[in-house]
C-alpha cells in the first residue's frame, strides 16, 4: 500500500483494537455488604436456635419472619428438613447438644 | 496548497480519531470513577452498620450502651451474645458518629413494629438482627438499626 502520511488502515485497526481492549477489560465487581448481611442473619438465627433449644417448627417460623422472603433451607444432621436450594447459596452451620447427642444444624440462604 | 512538513489529510484524520478516542476513554474513566466513589460510600455505610449492630448485639457497655447492650447473665458470669438487655437498649440515644448517624432503633416481631426512637435523616440504611429481648419477659424479636448519612 502506498504510504501517503503516517495514517494507515493498519494503524487505525491497531488503535481500534487497543481502545476495544481497554473498553472490555473486566473490572472487579464492587464490594457489597449483601453477603455479609446474609451471613450475619444466619449466624443470629443459629445462635438463638442453639440457645433456646428450638424445635423444627420454631426454626421455620423464625426463619420465615427474619429472612424477609429470601429462599432458605434447613438441614439437621445432614437430613433436609425444608428448602430446595442448589446454587448461589450462603450457608452457616452450628452444633448443639440434643439429649446427649451432637446435632448439626445447617441454614442455607439463597443469595 | 503548500503542505507543511508533516501535514496531510490522513494525518488530520488520524489525529482526530486519536483525540476522539482519548475523549471517549476519559469520559468512560470519569463515569467509572464517579460510580466507584458512590459505591465506596455505600459500602462504607454498610460496613459501619454491620459493625455497629455487631457491637450492640455482642458486647455490653453500661456507660455507653451504643457500644454494647447485650445481657449479662450473672449466673453464668458472662455476657450473652444476641441477648439484649432492654433497659440498656432504651438508653441508646440518637448518636452522631461523624460520617453517619444512628437515627433509629426499632423492634419487629409478629405483633408489629415498635420504635425506641426514630429521627430519620437522608440516605438511610437499615440493618436487622435476630435477638432475644430481655425485659420483664424474654422474647425473640428482630432488632432494627437505622443508619443515616446526615
Amino acid at each position: 500500500m502506498k504510504n501517503n502520511g503516517f495514517f494507515s488502515i493498519e494503524a487505525l485497526l491497531s488503535f481500534s483494537v487497543i481502545v476495544l481492549l481497554i473498553a472490555i477489560t473486566p473490572i472487579n465487581e464492587n464490594f457489597s455488604g449483601k453477603d455479609l448481611f446474609v451471613q450475619q442473619k444466619e449466624s443470629d438465627l443459629l445462635i438463638i436456635w442453639t440457645r433456646n433449644d428450638s424445635g423444627k417448627e420454631e426454626m421455620l417460623k423464625d426463619a420465615e419472619l427474619f429472612l424477609n422472603g429470601n429462599k432458605f433451607g434447613i438441614t439437621i444432621n445432614n437430613e433436609k428438613y425444608i428448602g430446595d436450594l442448589n446454587k448461589d447459596v450462603i450457608s452457616g452451620e452450628i452444633k448443639r447438644f440434643d439429649k446427649g447427642k451432637i446435632e448439626t444444624i445447617r441454614l442455607s440462604v439463597q443469595n | 496548497m503548500e503542505k507543511g512538513l508533516i501535514f496531510s489529510i490522513d494525518a488530520v484524520i488520524a489525529a482526530s480519531i486519536l483525540l476522539l478516542s482519548l475523549t471517549l476513554i476519559f469520559i468512560s474513566f470519569n463515569y467509572f470513577a464517579q460510580n466507584q466513589i458512590q459505591n465506596t460510600k455505600e459500602s462504607n455505610k454498610e460496613l459501619f452498620a454491620l459493625t455497629l449492630s455487631e457491637s450492640i448485639v455482642k458486647n455490653r457497655n453500661e456507660k455507653e450502651p451504643w457500644k454494647g447492650a447485650a445481657y449479662f447473665n450473672s449466673e453464668k458470669q458472662r455476657v450473652e451474645q444476641n441477648v439484649i438487655d432492654a433497659s440498656l437498649l432504651k438508653k441508646i440515644p440518637e448518636t452522631d458518629f461523624g460520617d453517619y448517624w444512628l437515627s433509629g432503633i426499632y423492634e419487629r416481631n409478629t405483633q408489629g413494629v415498635k420504635y425506641f426512637f426514630n429521627k430519620q435523616k437522608n440516605n438511610c440504611l437499615v440493618v436487622e438482627r435476630f435477638v432475644v429481648m430481655k425485659d420483664f419477659l424474654e422474647q425473640k424479636t428482630i432488632l432494627g438499626l437505622v443508619i443515616c448519612e446526615e
